[in-house]
């Protein structure tokens, strides 16, 4: 079905239901065209200052948006609570949409044909630096589609203020930020600044400086202009902590994500655009991660959640600690997902990521490795100095008090074994294949 | 509670509301907040005889048109932007003064320049057109233009029309190509 500019139509007459992809394909005079989502409520505005998702930041934080590859895939049901709209909207890198040879939107059941795609050009606009292409939203309990087809001449600026966003994001390159630089966010669940934990105090605060000067393979996160309760833990041994004082209630989710293909760098240099667009490049076999953790409950209750041999854990009992999803190509855009449901009975958990056929080592996939909780509160870390060995302790989660320590560990084994020995789980191991 | 009512379907206002005299044709819509020309909707009524066309020009009450010759028919002013609450642009009709000869009232929703413009109703955010009782204000009818007619730029909305000794109403929702000038032409009018 041809959508034409303005069209609105429910999802129901489409064929699809609670799974569909979004995929762009756009091509012009600019030298690349951003897809990104908008997550948003009733009022068309953004649930969270940060709720985009985008080719730099590829899923929600309740997960059912995620993007890969030039295509978002969205499951309805996973939506947050208050989540009623998705805007998809398309940001050249540079120039306007004037430029546009041939673009084309299309939505299908999961990896399915097309059911609908709306086609445009550069007639059809005219200074438009950005555009909403389509937008699901729910309408009297049932979900619809409707391309959209307007934009801003003040390109990604004026999409985020459509969308109540706070301020216009900074589109220069600039050094990440240290968590010290963030505001501190409010509300019942806090993030408090991290500690220098295992570094001089005061080196917390140099916001000038480049985050690390010790490795070469060490870029700059993505810039997140719209953040205000993200903190990226750059170097190793930093730490933030997630307060506890509605334990119990407040799920952790833990997200893994690489690139499917090694990834190129994102040169420093480059704008804002770049750097979303600095993970789709690249070539080579697909890489697969496991995601995995082990824990030690408050209790004394000890063990490992990992894909290989199949302990995926429990969600609604002890350790109540989920491991969501085996994504063995990368080709699923959310990676892979582990579920803390109930923070408050841990006493740690070392979250590791493992190589298990693919890529040779973590220096081809990108890893990066997030922390969210259902408040919009963000700890990302990446695999920002990866090492020639299969294994990666990327992050030991502790309690302490009534507040989750996080802490950015990467440090690289040969297996499991060898990390255990260094963290002091003290298991036993023996050899196993999925 | 307003009535839904499916395309082409009708009811009978004396039944109900028998209170109904001054009926108030509303239409909404919000202003465009993406970067562009307005949208700028118009709604109009056209008094037609048995033979569905209008006796003459006077008959077609729209911005250019603001009162019909026999005061039955008026509109209170043109928006060209959609900004205010509510009705952006309301016609207001006493039945009581609508000519023997008039079998039929219709009324239309159009946007201003949309071919040129390259707008649609699905590009405009919440756009309506309701039939309200001016005095006591009950809303009788809605239509959200938006989302039943988002591939249009003009509809026939409703009719009003004379049976048997009692005024009906028949919700048309009928999409027309062509704009303002195909609808009026439509009618009869000399354009």
């Amino acid at each position: 079905m041809q959508l034409a500019t303005g069209q609105r139509t429910a999802l129901a007459t489409l064929n699809l239901s609670d799974q569909l992809d979004i995929a762009f394909d756009v091509s012009g005079s600019a030298s690349a065209y951003a897809p990104l989502c908008f997550v948003l409520n009733a009022d068309s505005r953004l649930v969270q200052p940060d709720a985009m998702v985008s080719p730099a930041q590829t899923h929600s934080n309740d997960g059912a948006v995620t993007y890969q590859a030039e295509r978002f895939r969205v499951e309805l049901a996973r939506l947050a609570p208050g989540v009623e709209r998705l805007a998809f909207a398309v940001v050249p890198e540079n120039g306007d949409l004037r430029g546009v040879r041939r673009g084309e939107v299309s939505v299908s059941g999961p990896g399915g044909p097309a059911a609908a795609n709306w086609s445009f050009s550069g007639t059809d606009f005219g200074n438009e630096r950005a555009i909403i292409a389509l937008e699901l939203y729910r309408h009297q309990g049932d979900w619809r589609l409707m391309v959209n087809g307007q934009g801003f001449a003040d390109g990604l600026a004026g999409l985020v203020r459509h969308f109540g966003g706070n301020g216009v994001p900074d589109l220069q390159p600039a050094a990440a930020p240290t968590p010290a630089a963030q505001p501190a966010p409010s509300g019942g669940l806090n993030l408090s600044r991290p500690r220098g934990n295992g570094m001089p105090a005061s080196s917390a605060p140099s916001s000038t400086n480049p985050p690390s000067t010790s490795s070469p393979a060490s870029t700059p996160s993505p810039s997140r202009p719209l953040s205000l309760t993200k903190i990226t833990l750059d170097k190793q041994g930093q730490s933030a902590r997630i307060s506890l004082q509605k334990a119990g209630t407040q799920r952790v989710h833990v997200n893994l994500n690489w690139d499917a293909k090694p990834s190129t760098a994102p040169t420093p240099s480059g704008g804002f655009l770049s750097k979303l667009l600095g993970n789709v490049s690249g070539v080579g076999k697909a890489a697969d991660l496991d995601l995995g953790c082990m824990y030690e409950l408050a209790s004394g209750e000890k063990g490992v959640i990992q894909a290989l041999g199949g302990n995926f854990g429990n969600a609604g009992g002890p350790p109540f600690i989920k491991l969501d999803q085996d994504d063995r190509s990368g080709a699923s855009a959310g990676g892979e997902n582990l579920f803390i449901e109930r923070p408050d009975l841990i006493r740690k958990v070392l979250i590791f990521a493992f190589i298990y056929e693919g890529a040779g080592n973590f220096s081809e996939v990108g890893g990066r490795l997030s922390f969210n909780d259902p408040q919009g509160n963000e700890v990302k870390m990446q695999l920002s100095n990866p090492a020639a060995l299969p294994f990666c302790a990327v992050a030991l989660v502790q309690a302490q008090g009534g507040e989750l320590v996080i802490t950015k560990e990467e440090r690289y084994f040969s297996g499991h074994r060898d990390c255990d020995e260094a963290f002091g789980f003290g298991f036993s191991w023996k050899a196993g294949r999925k | 509670m307003p009535i839904t009512l499916a395309k082409g379907g009708n009811l009978s206002l004396s039944k109900q509301d028998p209170s109904l005299v001054n009926a108030v044709l509303g239409l909404g819509w919000d202003v465009r907040s993406t970067d562009g020309q307005d949208f700028d909707l118009d709604a109009s009524a056209f008094l037609l005889t048995a033979s569905g066309k209008v006796r003459a020009d006077s008959d077609f009450i729209f911005y250019n048109q603001m009162k019909s010759t026999d005061g039955s028919v008026e509109h209170t002013g043109d928006n060209r932007t959609g900004a205010g609450e509510g009705d952006d642009e309301q016609i207001k009709i006493d039945l009581s003064k609508v000519p023997a000869d008039i079998q039929t009232v219709a009324f239309t929703v159009t946007i201003h320049d949309a071919e040129a413009r390259r707008q649609s109703f699905g590009q405009v955010r919440n756009a309506f057109i309701r039939l309200v009782n001016e005095k006591s204000n009950n809303e009788i009818v809605r239509f959200d233009l938006g989302e039943d007619f988002s591939t249009e730029t003009a509809v026939i909305f409703a009719e009003i029309y004379r049976n048997a000794g009692e005024w009906k109403f028949r919700a048309v929702g009928q999409g027309f190509a062509g704009g303002l000038g195909a609808l009026a032409r439509n009618y009869g009018i000399n354009l």
